[in-house]
């Protein structure tokens, strides 16, 4: 269905064909115009030598013989019927016609010896002639021509040719961008269309995918998979407000409860000040997960670059080993820390001792036998940490959501801690460019990997 | 009876504050902005001063400067909710003598207080500590216990020395952290419960008083008698 709209014609596609238009019907014009010139030329080259050659003929016949030669030479050409085109006419020096095919000599032909262009009147058409006349010796004047009509009926054929050409081609040029831009149109529609769903908040909705393999199926692929990665992080972000409210809530309905417990001012002064006591390190706890959130926002905003100073990424381990041998000897584990000085790193500090505190807390915490190993490798290519423990592990699946945060394996949440641990580390890992990564078999291995 | 100035505009939190640290035997002046605040820390003496970072008028970190550049030397606590690392160090750079972000325990701020009023008064360069019968040699980094020698890991002796330098206070684990180990975070485990258990293993042990306390909902506090 054509419809015209005046959107259609605001298209870029259709001001572009109408520049191509617009273009080609110039050049088609200078071509033609090049051709058309180039023929006629010629055409006129090739009259007039004809012309001339028969006129030096009959001169030739003349200077042969006598006027009676040539008189009797142009007899013939005239009653031969085979003279086509050709006119001959002999006038004395007073132009009255001696012998010839034209009734009188042309007004045109007022000197001797030139070309000319002339009209005889033929039944009920004007021919158009071209010829050239001479003086002969005798004071007698000779004229010969040729019918140019053909020639003319041609070029004028051409010019009808090429002014159509050029109409039909802005036709179908116009057309044809009219047709392109309703397509692309049509196209650029369901993309808006789907634009559109999608900021009616149908994130799901993915932009159509024809199957051409065409720059719109590429953009729709571009366009779908930044849409799949806002998809995730909107739904990572909506998990984490759902998490971090419920996360939130049971702990304050606690202390809410254990208030107003406080408040009625039932059980002695002992039980009292421990309701409070615990109230306190409730919300104590509370704070922290606060606290971790902000420590995430801080590693993930990049601030903390201004900071960055190179260090040892073994004296790192050997601050946080320090802090952990005791804790690990008390629950039966040998805390083993591997590697030598000198791998260093652009590094903030702090954040980098959080990193691998929290590591070895978690390898510590969750470790019921065996070692926890602390490995510090360094080469050309760079340098690594590696926190290496012999507790239950991370199943293969679980390895990248566990990176995300408030997500806690223990799907009853039951254990402490507040799923943010590896977030912390996964954010300070980012911010120093290094590269997290979860291993391990039969236990959890965890590399911090720095390159140069 | 020490004299605090506090400079904090949260009407609440000032009062609060002031409650506290009345109940804790310090006698207190507020000013709620830093200009104020600025002009009663030159009008009077105190022994220390707890000032909120964002203030109006004058941010509390030009009112440290300011003091700092006409030779007041007065112990600062700065106060703030920007808990991050980075702003700590801003804010000792200016002159402030420790950092406590907020939301804060009171007990950690008494605790930080105090050992701030302590260093003023210490600061001399000692190499013997003593806290009871307990004694600390920095030079030959041995420790005695009524004579009865104690062997300690270096580490147990620097907590140890810390412990000793501010005997008599709550010492808070966050303290501990960022003056044995050099930690400036909350690492939210309790870690160091186990090496204070070792350390009042091997330095209570065997004595009928007990030195190395716990306190609870506070920290730590070694008990000279």
């Amino acid at each position: 269905m054509l419809t015209l709209s005046p959107r259609l014609f605001r298209t870029s596609t259709f001001r572009l064909s109408l520049l191509y238009v617009l273009i080609f019907g110039v050049s088609m014009i200078a071509v033609l115009g090049f051709v058309y010139f180039a023929t006629v030329n010629n055409m006129i080259r090739i009259t007039d030598e004809s012309i001339q050659r028969e006129m030096d003929d009959l001169q030739t016949e003349y200077h042969r013989g006598s006027a009676r030669r040539l008189q009797s030479v142009i007899q013939a050409r005239l009653k031969d019927d085979q003279v086509g085109g050709w006119v001959y006419l002999l006038v004395d020096n007073a132009y009255r016609p001696i012998l010839g095919n034209v009734p009188d000599w042309p007004v045109e032909a007022t000197e001797a010896g030139h070309w000319l262009r002339f009209t005889v009147p033929r039944g009920a058409h004007q021919y158009t002639m071209r010829a050239l006349s001479a003086a002969l010796p005798n004071g007698q004047l000779l004229l010969v021509g040729m019918d140019i009509r053909p020639a003319e009926k041609f070029t004028s054929t051409m010019i009808q040719a090429a002014l159509w050409g050029a109409a039909l081609t802005m036709a179908l040029g116009i057309f044809g961008g009219y047709l392109m831009s309703r397509n692309m149109l049509r196209r650029l529609d369901v993309f808006n269309r789907s634009a559109e769903r999608i900021m009616r908040g149908n994130l799901a909705h993915r932009m159509p995918v024809v199957g051409s393999g065409d720059e719109f199926d590429r953009l729709a692929e571009t366009l779908n998979s930044m849409l799949q990665e806002i998809e995730r992080l909107v739904a990572s972000i909506r998990a984490v407000t759902t998490n971090l409210a419920h996360d939130l809530r049971s702990p304050l309905t606690r202390i809410k409860s254990r208030l107003e417990l406080v408040l009625t001012g039932r059980g002695d002064a002992e039980q009292l000040r421990h309701e409070i006591d615990y109230t306190i390190r409730e919300s104590d706890q509370l704070l922290a997960t606060f606290n971790a959130l902000l420590s995430i926002a801080e590693a993930e905003g990049g601030a903390a670059r201004a900071n960055m100073k190179e260090l040892d990424l073994f004296e790192v381990a050997e601050d946080v080993a320090d802090l952990y041998r005791p804790m690990a000897e008390d629950k039966g584990l040998d805390l083993e820390l591997h590697g030598e000085g000198g791998a260093v790193v652009t590094a903030h500090r702090q954040l980098l001792l959080q990193a691998l505190l929290n590591l070895v807390d978690n390898a510590v915490k969750y470790t019921e036998a065996g070692r926890v190993t602390i490995a510090v490798a360094h080469d050309a290519g760079g340098a690594s940490i590696t926190v290496a423990d012999t507790g239950p592990g991370i199943a293969v699946v679980d390895r990248v959501r566990v990176l995300e945060q408030f997500v806690r394996l223990d799907p009853a949440r039951t254990t402490r801690g507040n799923g943010l641990g590896l977030s912390l580390v996964a954010a300070i890992a980012r911010l120093h460019g290094a590269e997290l990564v979860l291993d391990g078999e039969g236990g959890l291995e965890v590399k911090l990997v720095f390159k140069v | 009876m020490p004299k605090v100035l506090i400079i904090e505009d949260d009407p609440e939190l000032a009062a609060n504050l002031t409650a506290g640290l009345k109940d804790a035997g310090y006698t207190v002046v507020h000013a709620a902005d830093g200009e104020s605040g600025l002009a009663s820390a030159q009008k009077e003496t105190f022994d220390a001063m707890i000032v909120d970072r964002m203030l109006p008028k004058c941010d509390g970190l030009s009112v440290i400067s300011t003091l700092r550049g006409k030779g007041n030397n007065t112990p600062v606590l700065i106060l703030s909710a920007l808990d991050q690392v980075d702003d700590r160090v801003t804010g000792l750079r200016a002159g402030g003598d420790d950092y406590l972000p907020k939301p804060y325990a009171l007990s950690e701020l008494l605790a930080r207080l105090e050992a701030l009023l302590r260093r003023k008064a210490s600061g001399s360069a000692e190499t013997k500590l003593r806290a009871g019968d307990l004694e600390m040699d920095l030079l030959t980094r041995t420790v005695t216990r009524g004579g009865k020698e104690i062997d300690l890991q270096p580490r147990e002796f620097t907590l140890l020395e810390y412990l000793i330098r501010h005997a008599d206070q709550v010492v808070t684990r966050t303290m501990l952290l960022e003056g044995v180990w050099d930690f400036h975070f909350d690492p939210q485990t309790n870690v160091i419960d186990v090496h204070i258990s070792r350390l009042r293993q091997k330095i209570d042990k065997g004595f009928p008083h007990a030195m190395l306390q716990t306190v609870r909902g506070a920290g730590y506090m070694i008990k000279a008698s």
